[in-house]
């Protein structure tokens, strides 16, 4: 989705400080902790997000909940967002970072919807079917749509791969209608 | 009911579904963010072209303007409450085009090709881009060949070439549309089987209506229905109650129109009636696009859009096919003002102007067109022999009955010279007048132009000019044919023809004379 400038700022920044360092993946992982947190409950969030609350409680309160659980480099980060004021952004720059960091790293998330839950099994040969048409890794966050009928759509970045029977059927429809056939 | 066996149906099925395979369909999507106002913000659509067509749901299509950092901003051609926001827009891959053919003769079409009549589906096999580039120097040719309006005040005194951009300008109810559904009226002769043996080609011609009354353009149609013209007419139509977009880009599905029959080594005339509501409607969307407002809160580039659009009629090289695309923009003032923005515009950038005035009009002189600051830059070029030798006289005429005209109110007080200028212009005036939808061939306003200039006139009161002159050419038709014939052929005066045209004068006012 269309991000907040400042986040993009901040997540850009955070790649090179972990470039630089060359600890990418261990700030993925302290960047996927507190993500993770968010995505639990929405109390996090919204209490980050909340402009009534003062900068000094919410250092506190994210002191307390991750300083043992990540690097001290990512929490000094996060501590300097909550001075600057800018801590009712911080997921959209985590996010924005989860973005730039999978790019960096070449992995290409693919949300990959079917009508029935897939086994690992019948995931295989689409996950190597696709990493070898976009040549890159592919992350595949799954979900299950029954008004497919049959097939899948996988969307990455702007492109849609639709090869479900929902679809399928919806052309030749069309088809038909732009024939103009009669049967007169 | 037909007995239908079932192996027939299947074989129908079997050939309808053959185009279709069963393969992974990739396109590339992007979501809503905003609608509203015939405008949509979409997210996503990297790779999207600049005025590509883009397919939102419910069959509602858009057209991509504004590339930005991280959206694009798209105009909606159709309902834009049938677009919510999150909605998934899928691209085409192609810019914004119309189907164009011979089919689109005689139909009332949308600015996309789609059919308003009701006469069913438009069966054509080409499309081609609504933006063209203009064709360049070496394509083109200068204008030669005439287009012939009918009105005669237009084809004597501001001629009209095949290839010409003449606009037609003029406060409202002055007689705009009149002029121009006219010029189309009187292209019926070029498709005759005469035409064709004179060597004239046919002219197929296209009526744009932007910002009209639905009601306005129906009677056009009709008027042009009724005169035979709608055989070799199409009628483009974005009505007033029309999205602004789909007013946009109607002035350029007809030149798209144009240019297909241009291409194939046709004539066409393109009407674009009006350029004035066409810039209101984009400066709508631009206004709403939220690019800069210029003078009159008009965008930036609303002199590119009438250019770019203008330039794209022409005259083709013989290399080329020497086809031509003649445009016929209109211009609405508001109080005669032609110094406002947008007619200075246009004005600058065809090739003359036809004026009308409004007093004009109410002091019953009608068509209502100015002569005097009316102008065409290169028609002379354009106009037969005969015309030119008539014309030359009519203008001289004309202009010092102008300059002297305000001296009419002292009556017998004035020099015999004075008078005679004054009572010659007078009757040329009335002769210049023209009932509407009665196109007069060329040869005819030849003829009757040379009554007035060469004095016939200056006895018959001024009530009975036109009677004199409707009944001078018919009195021509029927005792000397060989004069018309003459100048239609040979598209001259010759020495023999003015003999005869005098003889014919000097006969027929002294027997009309006995008639007054």
């Amino acid at each position: 989705m269309a991000v907040n400038k400042v986040a993009v700022k901040y997540a850009k920044s955070l790649l090179d400080f972990a470039e630089e360092r060359k600890a990418l993946p261990s700030f993925a992982k302290d960047v996927d902790v507190v993500l993770a947190a968010f995505g639990q409950t929405d109390e996090v969030k919204r209490f980050f997000k909340n402009p009534i609350i003062k900068a000094k409680d919410k250092a506190a309160v994210f002191t307390t909940l991750f300083k043992d659980r990540v690097s001290n480099e990512f929490f000094e980060f996060v501590s300097l967002m909550i001075r600057k004021g800018r801590e009712n952004v911080l997921e959209e720059v985590l996010s924005a970072f989860v973005d730039y960091k999978n790019e960096a790293m070449g992995i290409i998330p693919v949300a990959l919807t079917t009508s029935y839950p897939l086994s690992s099994i019948e995931l295989e040969p689409i996950k190597l079917a696709f990493e070898k048409i976009l040549n890159k890794k592919v992350l595949f966050t799954l979900s299950v749509d029954e008004r497919l009928i049959g097939g899948f759509v996988a969307k990455c970045g702007d492109q849609i791969y639709d090869a479900s029977l929902q679809h399928q059927l919806a052309l030749i429809k069309n088809q038909l209608k732009i024939g103009g056939a009669s049967l007169n | 009911m037909v007995d239908l066996k079932p192996d027939e149906i299947t074989a129908i099925i079997r050939k309808q579904i053959s185009g279709y395979q069963n393969e992974v369909d990739v396109y590339d999507f992007g979501t809503v963010l905003q609608v509203g106002d015939g405008i949509a913000r979409v997210y996503g659509l990297s790779k999207v072209m600049a005025s590509e067509l883009v397919e939102f749901p419910n069959d509602v299509f858009g057209m991509v303007l504004n590339l930005e950092e991280d959206s694009v901003g798209c105009v909606l051609f159709g309902d834009s409450s049938l677009v919510k926001e999150g909605d998934q827009v899928k691209r085409t891959g192609r810019v914004a085009s119309m189907p164009v053919g011979n089919a689109m003769l005689g139909r009332v079409i949308t600015p996309l090709g789609t059919p308003l009549d009701g006469k069913g589906p438009i069966n054509t096999d080409q499309f081609l881009p609504m933006e063209r580039k203009a064709l360049g120097v070496i394509q083109r040719q200068p204008v030669k060949e005439p287009l012939q309006t009918g009105i005669v005040a237009v084809d004597a005194m501001i001629p009209i070439g095949r290839g010409q951009r003449e606009l037609i300008i003029g406060d409202r109810q002055t007689g705009k549309t009149a002029v121009a559904v006219d010029a189309i009226i009187n292209q019926k002769f070029t498709h005759s089987e005469e035409a064709a043996k004179l060597g004239v080609n046919p002219v197929f011609c296209i009526y744009v209506a932007v910002g009209q009354k639905n009601s306005t353009v129906a009677q056009v149609v009709a008027k042009l229905q009724e005169a035979g013209a709608m055989e070799y007419s199409t009628v483009i139509a974005a009505s007033a109650s029309d999205p602004a977009p789909l007013q946009f880009i109607a002035p350029y599905a007809g030149a798209t129109l144009g240019e297909f029959f241009r291409d194939n080594g046709k004539h066409a005339l393109v009407i674009y009636d009006d350029l004035s509501k066409q810039a209101v409607a984009y400066r709508e969307l631009s206004l709403l696009l939220r690019r800069p407002p210029g003078r009159e809160a008009y965008p930036g580039d609303v002199f590119y859009l009438h250019s770019r659009l203008l330039e794209r009629a022409s005259k083709l090289s013989e290399d080329l096919g020497g086809g031509s695309l003649t445009a016929l923009p209109v211009i609405e003032t508001q109080q005669g003002d032609v110094s406002a923005y947008i007619p200075t515009n246009v004005i600058s950038i065809t090739d003359g102007q036809i004026y009308l005035e409004s007093n004009l009009f109410n002091a019953g002189v009608r068509p209502a067109i100015n002569v005097g600051i009316s102008v065409s830059r290169v028609g002379g070029n354009a106009q037969i022999k005969a015309m030119k030798k008539v014309a030359g006289s009519l203008k001289l005429d004309l202009a010092q009955y102008r300059e002297l005209e305000a001296f009419a109110k002292f009556g017998s007080d004035l020099d015999a010279s004075t008078k005679k200028t004054l009572t010659r212009g007078s009757r040329l005036v009335e002769l210049l007048k023209q009932g509407q939808y009665v196109p007069v061939p060329v040869e005819r306003q030849v003829a009757s132009i040379f009554m007035g200039t060469n004095g016939y006139l200056d006895e018959i009161p001024l009530a009975d000019v036109k009677r004199y002159e409707r009944e001078f050419l018919e009195f021509v038709d029927v005792k000397y044919p060989e004069i018309l014939k003459s100048i239609r052929e040979t598209k001259e005066l010759k020495e023999n023809t003015v003999t005869l045209l005098k003889q014919a004068g000097t006969e027929f006012t002294q027997t009309f004379k006995k008639s007054v």
